[in-house]
């Protein structure tokens, strides 16, 4: 019999695949650090009457305290994996439900996320995909059905008048007076339900995810806020879209100082024993280039260098704890350097992609 | 049995955003910052006009502030409010808001 792991940072569950338990542990931990255990109110005003009959409002809130970090703790130790997104799902859609005060998008989308998660029928997450295309078909739907945002209002008075963007302000200085603003609410609209359709087709996932990323990305640097905890469960539960590799092996230069040190953080921070590792000369059919130190077979396909690394770092869980971690519990005065650390970590990615893959293809052109 | 609940979940949200369209308040339908609503409020209680803190400290909402959503969501919360705890006071509330920077009819209760 196999025990699952007390480490947090360890997202092997005998129930559920590690790409969901990673979705669940992330949204969690931004949760915390979000401080929203102390936004769990009494049942004041609720949207549903019954809830006023919970009694005491002390009480009421105490029990959801209580259970947001029992379960979520026994979440982050493995313990009872899909049960805690059960009970954290359901909690996050009583919360609002209990009170009209408590009413966020940010709170739903958590408790849809992790209800569903515990929901996982096994197979590919298709619930939390399809979850996924309903939130962007009903945010450009809604959105295209307002005449603010079709003419530009919205845009104009958010940008100029709530936000001040500065940058936005003089870019919309160059052209005429609410064309930048109605170009950007349609470009929104076009992009939420082009997300939308693109959750559905699996094979467009690596362009969704990107856009994805990269539009949202671009909505938390113009409004210097990432709307609560909505931006990053949202970042998190895209990881559903993403196959898990099932097997891993990385053959690297063993001979190499840099390498065998790289190797070895690399195995500390696998704490689930995603890759297996070997020497370069164990690699069957190396017809690599003498200089590659690096290469990765994963699930029968192989990548060298750049890409291996990145595939390496992709399939990690424990970057993503980084991440997580950097971007919800810096105080607020440096968010505006972590909404462009976010923003430019997501151009560097695809930059070092295209010329990297470009040097490789030089070289090999030229050189071998 | 999981799939079919995690089924019906997802078809009670596909309709939630149909029927968001018919009503003024957009709840459980995906509709973040579909419109900003910059408001002012006043709020008299048996002839009495109630200060900032005095309202914070009623309906647990600021007298005047910005709200990202449909401005019903502030309508709502007054409004329930006086059904259910304000029944035995005279309350005349006033709204007074501008949508996405454009002034809207103020709205009263009762």
């Amino acid at each position: 019999m196999k025990f699952s792991s007390w480490n947090p940072f360890s997202c092997q569950a005998a129930t559920l695949p590690p790409n969901l338990v990673l979705t669940a542990k992330l949204i969690f931990i931004g949760l915390v650090g979000k401080g929203y255990y102390n936004d769990l109110s009494d049942h004041f005003l609720p949207v549903i009457g019954i809830f006023e009959k919970m009694g005491p409002p002390a009480v009421f809130t105490g029990i959801l305290k209580i259970t947001f970090w029992a379960a979520g703790v026994s979440l982050l130790l493995n313990r009872g994996v899909r049960n805690c997104c059960l009970i954290l799902g359901i909690l996050f859609l009583i919360v609002p439900l209990s009170s009209q005060l408590s009413y966020s998008n940010a709170k739903i989308l958590c408790g849809c996320i992790f209800l569903l998660i515990g929901l996982h029928p096994g197979g590919p997450p298709w619930l939390i995909r399809v979850q996924l295309a309903l939130i962007y078909f009903g945010a450009g739907f809604n959105k295209l059905l307002e005449p603010d945002w079709l003419s530009g209002q919205y845009f104009e008075y958010w940008m100029h008048q709530i936000i001040g963007q500065k940058y936005y302000v003089l870019a919309a200085s160059w052209f005429p007076a609410m064309t930048l603003s109605q170009i950007m609410g349609w470009l929104t609209i076009t992009v939420e339900l082009g997300l939308s359709a693109g959750f559905l087709i699996p094979r467009w996932y690596p362009v969704v995810i990107r856009v994805g990323i990269l539009f949202h990305a671009v909505s938390v640097l113009l409004a210097q806020k990432d709307f609560g905890i909505f931006y990053g469960a949202l970042m998190a539960s895209y990881l559903s879209c993403v196959a898990w590799p099932k097997s891993s092996i990385v053959f690297y230069n063993d001979k190499n100082t840099f390498w065998r040190v790289a190797g070895a953080f690399w195995k500390r921070i696998d704490f689930d024993g995603i890759f297996r590792w070997r020497g370069m000369n164990e690699l069957p059919q190396n017809n690599l280039t003498p200089t590659e130190n690096l290469c990765l077979e994963q699930d029968g396909r192989r990548y060298i260098g750049f890409q291996a690394s990145k595939r390496g770092v992709l399939y990690t869980p424990f970057p993503y704890f980084v991440l997580v971690f950097c971007l919800v519990f810096p105080q607020e005065e440096y968010a505006k350097y972590r909404y462009w650390a976010v923003f430019v970590f997501m151009l560097v990615v695809p930059l070092a992609d295209v010329a990297l893959s470009f040097l490789g293809w030089v070289r090999r052109r030229y050189f071998f | 049995m999981r799939k079919v609940i995690g089924v019906i979940f997802l078809l009670i949200q596909a309709v939630m955003i149909i029927a968001a369209r018919f009503t003024e308040a957009r709840y459980f339908c995906w509709a973040p910052h579909d419109a900003q609503n910059e408001y002012q409020l006043s709020v008299e209680v048996n002839g009495r006009p109630l200060n900032a803190e005095e309202i914070r400290k009623r309906y647990r909402i600021s007298p005047c502030g910005l709200d990202p959503r449909s401005i019903a969501h502030i309508k709502n919360i007054l409004r329930q409010y006086e059904k259910i705890y304000g029944q035995n006071d005279q309350t005349r509330i006033r709204l007074v808001y501008r949508k996405n920077g454009i002034a809207q009819a103020p709205w009263q209760w009762p």
